[in-house]
């Protein structure tokens, strides 16, 4: 399976990890190979943090570098530069920091390897976006380095692709059910807010009145379905308090902008739904793949075929195994 | 040398104007923070910069001058007097030299632009050199593309790196590649290419190091263009004028202090412009409470210290001295934090201002309500000891006071207009707010000269009635008067 062809037509894609070693590099390089064999678009990379070095600087462990080929554009730190071994054309500067210097774009001139570091606030993600498109990217790729899902954030009118792997659990049963929920979150409906925010929280009832406040639990409800709007993120505690309240919850839409704002651990999530609360999302990015690595970091390795099929059991989205296709 | 600390300035209100120019460029900006005021000696400069805001003033109104164009040119300049500097010892590395061409071809876009002015060859310090010279280095193959690359060609050695490279980049495309081998490969090609690429980034840079002057002089002119600039279109907004520089006497016509005016704009009233002449010696001002003496003192301070500047003032005419250092002797609340009371910290600061006037050179005092912290009989002795010490020395000083007998010996005494009586009735009805508007609207903030001397005017308990003091209170003055 092509994993370029179910992205297609996606201005910008993030990558996203569920652990260290998820096989994301892999997988990115996958799509990098992809892209350059179609041809034809101009892909432009970037990474939420820093991506591509040999080791992974955290866990300690080998990493495949990132290659990337003639014509494509980068955008990576200043003190990066000199580790990049591909001919570079430097095309701009673009007044954005990071830890290692101000980002900067430039056209591969020949193939080669790079490493990518990128700004970690969404906003920035949102400025070089438009400057790589601007200079020629009809496609951006975001390695979504630093965080494992947050990143979704950054492709509000994009497509994600979600790697997993051995390495976040010994227990394979354990790592698909996480990356199904994780896959649910990504994937959840998209609806408009259907009004405006009157606080960090703001209730919407049926009859078309509101009402905000600091938490869900000092709002009064009414009869009939509603839609509770979060500002920010609905934290674990927050939803546990909503849990805990006598109130009916049949038919409640818990609003957030995107997945990522759901912080909330798979159990109190399962808990919500099973009470009837349903969730949708403000700022919805395409789940377009999930990829799978069975290989773990810690030594441990799960049967590559059974985990996809595992994976494949209870995500609606293609899952491909990075190590075999 | 003029110094006002940074309460200073906030307080009179030259921060508001200074943070009012809008510099497009890092080199504006820079030149304004380092600006300061201009002292005695630096007459000429100060003379240089206000022809400079005249004629970019006058360019303003001119139909064929661009201004927007040329701003849009200013504003992409970037800050390289880093980089500038690095070239200087050392080889810049690739993003530095790519920052520069970069400055070159936005210079290439500005500098036309800049010569269009008509008031272009009169502008002093604002000389635009060419930058073919450093463009030839940056950018052999000519162009305006905004990128750089340095072409294969440049050198036998990166054409032979980037050759090898690209063979071996094309085998490792294919799929039966035994990729090991070429990676390795590869990698000697890449190594090749970056000592090629190093030698060449070398030989720029000291190429680049005759073109240095050049570059700075660019950025100099830009810094220079751009701060008058943004004075000029300040001036334009708020129609403000040229101020005359020299002589002993300051002299304000029209005098508007713009933040106060803003403040009272936004209530719906206006500013009430203040013409004052301050001569050396003491020039003492009386009026009634809330009258705007305060405000007449900030007006004059705020508008002197602009013209030492070097910007135009909020006056229709102005006529300011060049002054060695500007005394402000007012209130602070800094005087507690130091462990001293308001009115220690005054005598403390006119201590200060005394031991300066020692020096030499011309200081202009001004001091609101000096020793009003004390009992009144103490503090108008002390006031009217300070006017007479202050009377021959080489300042002019302005003095705010509700003391009488304080302008003895001053040279001139000006008065707050005040209440008109017509319409400062006794109405208290209504909100505080009601109450400060019929106060205000019956006050004339005008100021007008007076025989030294004259009795403060008595407008106390007036004002206490029209704001709504106590009624009881009232009542017992007036039993007390009737004695």
């Amino acid at each position: 399976m092509n994993l370029s062809e179910l992205l297609s037509g996606a201005p910008v894609t993030v990558m996203l990890g569920m652990c260290k070693n998820a096989g994301k590099t892999t997988a990115l390089c996958r799509l990098i190979r992809e892209y350059a064999r179609r041809g034809g678009e101009c892909l432009a990379l970037t990474s939420i943090g820093r991506d591509g070095e040999s080791r992974d600087l955290v866990t300690g462990t080998d990493k495949p570098p990132i290659y990337l080929y003639e014509g494509m554009l980068a955008a990576t730190a200043e003190q990066l530069l000199p580790l990049c071994d591909v001919s570079r054309e430097i095309l701009a500067a673009t007044g954005l920091y990071t830890s290692l210097g101000e980002v900067v774009i430039f056209r591969a001139r020949s193939d080669g390897f790079v490493q990518l570091a990128g700004p970690a606030i969404v906003e920035q993600m949102g400025a070089l976006r438009t400057k790589l498109t601007a200079l020629g990217a009809d496609s951006v790729l975001i390695d979504g380095a630093l965080s494992r899902k947050s990143p979704s954030a950054c492709a509000a009118d994009g497509a994600c692709v979600l790697s997993t792997g051995a390495s976040l659990h010994r227990d394979m049963d354990v790592v698909v059910a996480e990356t199904a929920y994780a896959a649910r979150l990504l994937s959840l409906p998209q609806m408009p807010a259907p009004g405006a925010e009157l606080g960090r929280v703001t209730l919407f009832r049926p009859d078309g009145t509101s009402e905000g406040g600091a938490s869900a639990s000092e709002l009064r409800r009414g009869a009939g379905a509603h839609t509770l709007l979060c500002s920010g993120a609905l934290t674990e505690a927050q939803a546990r308090t909503l849990l805990r309240g006598g109130t009916d919850k049949e038919g409640l839409t818990l609003l957030v902008r995107d997945g990522s704002c759901l912080l909330l651990t798979r159990g109190t999530f399962e808990a919500l739904c099973a009470r009837g609360v349903r969730f949708a999302v403000t700022q919805g990015s395409r789940l377009a793949a999930v990829t799978a690595n069975p290989v773990s970091a810690g030594g441990w390795r799960f049967d590559g075929a059974a985990f996809a099929e595992k994976l494949r059991a209870v995500i609606d989205v293609p899952v491909l195994d990075v190590m075999v296709q | 040398m003029i110094e006002l600390s940074y309460e200073q300035k906030e307080d009179i209100g030259f921060k508001y104007v200074r943070d009012l120019l809008e510099p497009v460029c890092p080199y504006g900006v820079k030149r304004l923070r380092a600006e300061g005021f201009y002292a005695p000696e630096q007459k000429e400069a100060l003379e240089r910069e206000l022809e400079n805001v005249a004629l970019l003033r006058a360019a303003l109104d001119e139909p064929e001058c661009d201004i927007p164009n040329l701003r849009a040119a200013l504003g992409g300049l970037k800050e390289l007097s880093g980089t500038l500097d690095a070239c200087e010892n050392r080889a810049l590395t690739e993003v530095e030299l790519y920052e520069l061409t970069a400055f070159c071809l936005r210079l290439r876009t500005l500098i036309p632009r800049a010569e269009a002015l008509p008031c272009y060859d009169r502008l002093d310090g604002v000389r635009f050199e060419s930058v073919d010279g450093a463009l030839r280095i940056l950018n052999p193959s000519g162009g305006d593309r905004l990128s750089f690359y340095i072409e294969d060609a440049r050198t036998p050695a990166l054409l032979e790196a980037r050759e090898r490279k690209r063979t071996l980049e094309r085998l490792l495309r294919q799929d039966d590649a035994d990729r090991e081998a070429l990676l390795a490969r590869r990698q000697e090609a890449a190594k090749a290419e970056e000592d090629a690429l190093t030698a060449i980034y070398a030989e720029m840079s000291e190429a680049l190091r005759a073109e240095l002057c050049a570059l700075r002089a660019c950025a100099a002119s830009a810094g220079r263009l751009d701060a008058a600039l943004s004075k000029a279109l300040l001036a334009r907004r708020f129609g403000c004028c040229r101020p005359s520089v020299g002589g002993d006497t300051l002299r304000l016509t029209g005098a508007v202090h713009p933040q106060l005016a803003a403040a009272l704009e936004e209530r719906g009233r206006r500013f009430t412009p203040i013409g004052i002449e301050l001569a050396r010696g003491v020039t003492v001002l009386t009026g009634a409470n809330m009258g705007g003496k305060s405000v007449a003192m900030k007006t004059v301070v705020l508008n002197t210290a602009l013209a030492l500047s070097g910007c135009f003032v909020f006056c229709s005419s102005a006529c300011v001295p060049l002054f060695d250092r500007i005394e402000l002797i007012n209130r602070d609340f800094s005087n507690a934090a130091e462990g001293l009371s308001s009115f220690g910290g005054e005598i403390l600061r006119f201590n200060a201002a005394a031991e300066n006037l020692r020096a030499g050179g011309l200081s202009f005092i001004a001091m609101d309500e000096f020793a009003r912290g004390t009992n009144a009989r103490e503090g108008a002795a002390i006031a009217r000891a300070v006017v007479k010490y202050l009377s021959d020395k080489n300042a002019v000083t302005l003095l705010a006071t509700h003391y009488d007998g304080t302008a003895d010996f001053a040279v001139r005494h000006y008065q707050v207009k005040g209440l008109k009586d017509a319409e400062a009735g006794d109405d208290a009805s209504g909100t505080g707010a009601d109450r400060l508007r019929r106060l205000e609207n019956a006050m004339d903030y005008g100021l007008v000269p007076v025989e030294p001397g004259t009795e403060c005017p008595r407008h106390a308990l007036r004002v206490c009635r029209m704001l709504g003091i106590e009624r009881e209170i009232l009542d017992f003055i007036a039993s007390e008067n009737a004695k």
